[in-house]
């Protein structure tokens, strides 16, 4: 599905969120997924940065990352990034989490966007049995 | 595999564990047989990769035969697997399986059902012209009270010599030793009922089974009558020998000449005194044992 992206913090303008797409966001606990994202330069010289897919409660709070990723989008084009995550470990059957994009210039923070749609992790239930013992 | 008795109740307890990261509810059902009869069912929470014994009360299933064993388990009302066990479970009738290690040189064995009132075909079968008798022999028994006797002489030849009758209770079905020799069951000595002081008064009704048994100068007529055994009561100073006929079915005889007895109607109650070492009566099937004697207690003209 497509996810929408708004700002959770930093400033707008430097590059743009184009397309933000992941499977439906209810996932099983500790399973990989992959976003991919397709940024948009808006200015007239290439911009080059690292951005970072995690899911967390609040902004900087990073439960799960991709990692840190370098990307060069030339002006006035397009580029896409895959994210690998790994869904966090879940001690409890479902827990909800956010799910931020954060670009950085240089080491610097330009903006962190949140997705519009939250990702539900999700332990399904299982068992296993082993021998009866009849008294 | 495991093997238990029609309608008997047994508890299966089987282990579960839960394999994942998050504790979870679950609730199983214990099933049997190829329709998935629900048996016993239980709740309980496993908490994250913890394991957990489960106690299932079963009562088995009233038809002998051999029956699977599933688990359904749930959580959150969701089906998460139906689980067969690795063990059938056979329901059938229990049997006592008797081993006599018989004493050879021409005394035999032999095992009377007192509740079918049959004797019991050893293995290997017994014959009249067998020389020495097999040194061990097998029965299976159906009932937990039955009668040992040995006898000198061959099936079905009536003997001057024997040892017993003796009466056995057992409280367990399964296997069982009488050694010949030192006539004892698994190692304890065995009542000899016409060894020993013995008279109950044994209380039952009436079967219907009242008939003219016998005749002769040594065997003056008798009347035959069917009891189904529901009580038995020691008189004082004796032993309570008939305690073992309790529940099952007796064919009792009097001599006629002695008590004048008629036909008994199916369902009048009536008690029998139960002696050892009287005259002439015989268990049903009158085969030989002419230590065992009953005399109705409470004689009732009927005609």
């Amino acid at each position: 599905m497509n996810m929408k992206l708004r700002k959770a913090n930093g400033e707008e303008g430097h590059i743009l969120v184009k397309s933000f797409e992941m499977e439906d966001p209810t996932f099983e606990s500790e399973s990989p997924h992959v976003a991919r994202a397709t940024f948009s330069n808006p200015k007239s010289i290439s911009f080059t940065f690292t951005s970072e897919l995690y899911l967390g409660k609040t902004v900087g709070s990073k439960v799960v990352t991709s990692g840190v990723q370098s990307l060069t989008v030339p002006a006035k084009g397009t580029a896409t990034k895959d994210f690998s995550v790994n869904m966090p470990a879940l001690t409890i059957p479902s827990d909800i989490f956010h799910c931020y994009l954060e670009i950085k210039e240089a080491g610097v923070l330009v903006i962190t966007f949140i997705a519009d749609t939250d990702v539900t992790v999700i332990v399904t239930p299982a068992i296993n049995v082993t021998g009866i013992v009849w008294t | 595999m495991p093997q238990f008795a029609p309608s008997s109740v047994h508890v299966a307890t089987p282990v579960f564990s839960n394999p994942k990261s998050a504790g979870f509810d679950y609730s199983a059902t214990l099933c049997m047989g190829a329709t998935l009869t629900e048996m016993a069912s239980a709740s309980f929470h496993i908490d994250a990769g913890q394991s957990k014994s489960v106690p299932f009360s079963v009562t088995m299933p009233t038809t002998p035969g051999t029956y699977p064993v599933y688990l359904k388990v749930t959580s959150g009302g969701v089906l998460i697997g139906t689980f067969v066990a690795t063990e059938d479970v056979v329901i059938a009738q229990p049997k006592v399986n008797l081993q006599a290690l018989a004493p050879g040189g021409g005394w035999y064995v032999f095992v009377l059902d007192t509740g079918l009132q049959t004797w019991i075909p050893s293995s290997p079968s017994l014959r009249a012209q067998d020389p020495v008798a097999t040194p061990t022999l097998s029965y299976v028994i159906s009932s937990k009270k039955f009668l040992i006797v040995l006898l000198s002489d061959g099936w079905p030849i009536v003997t001057e010599y024997y040892y017993g009758p003796f009466g056995v209770i057992v409280s367990d079905w399964g296997n069982y030793i009488f050694d010949a020799n030192t006539l004892k069951l698994n190692g304890v000595a065995l009542t000899d009922i016409s060894a020993i002081p013995n008279k109950s008064k044994i209380t039952g009704v009436t079967n219907g089974a009242g008939y003219w048994a016998g005749g002769g100068v040594s065997f003056p007529r008798v009347w035959a009558v069917g009891f189904n055994i529901t009580s038995s009561q020691p008189y004082s100073g004796y032993a309570d020998i008939g305690s073992y006929l309790v529940g099952t079915t007796l064919m009792a005889f009097c001599n006629a000449g002695e008590g004048g007895l008629y036909p008994f109607p199916t369902g009048y109650p009536a008690g029998i005194k139960f002696q050892a070492d009287l005259s002439v009566s015989y268990w049903y099937p009158a085969q030989g044992l002419r230590q065992i004697v009953y005399t109705i207690d409470n004689q009732v003209q009927i005609a």
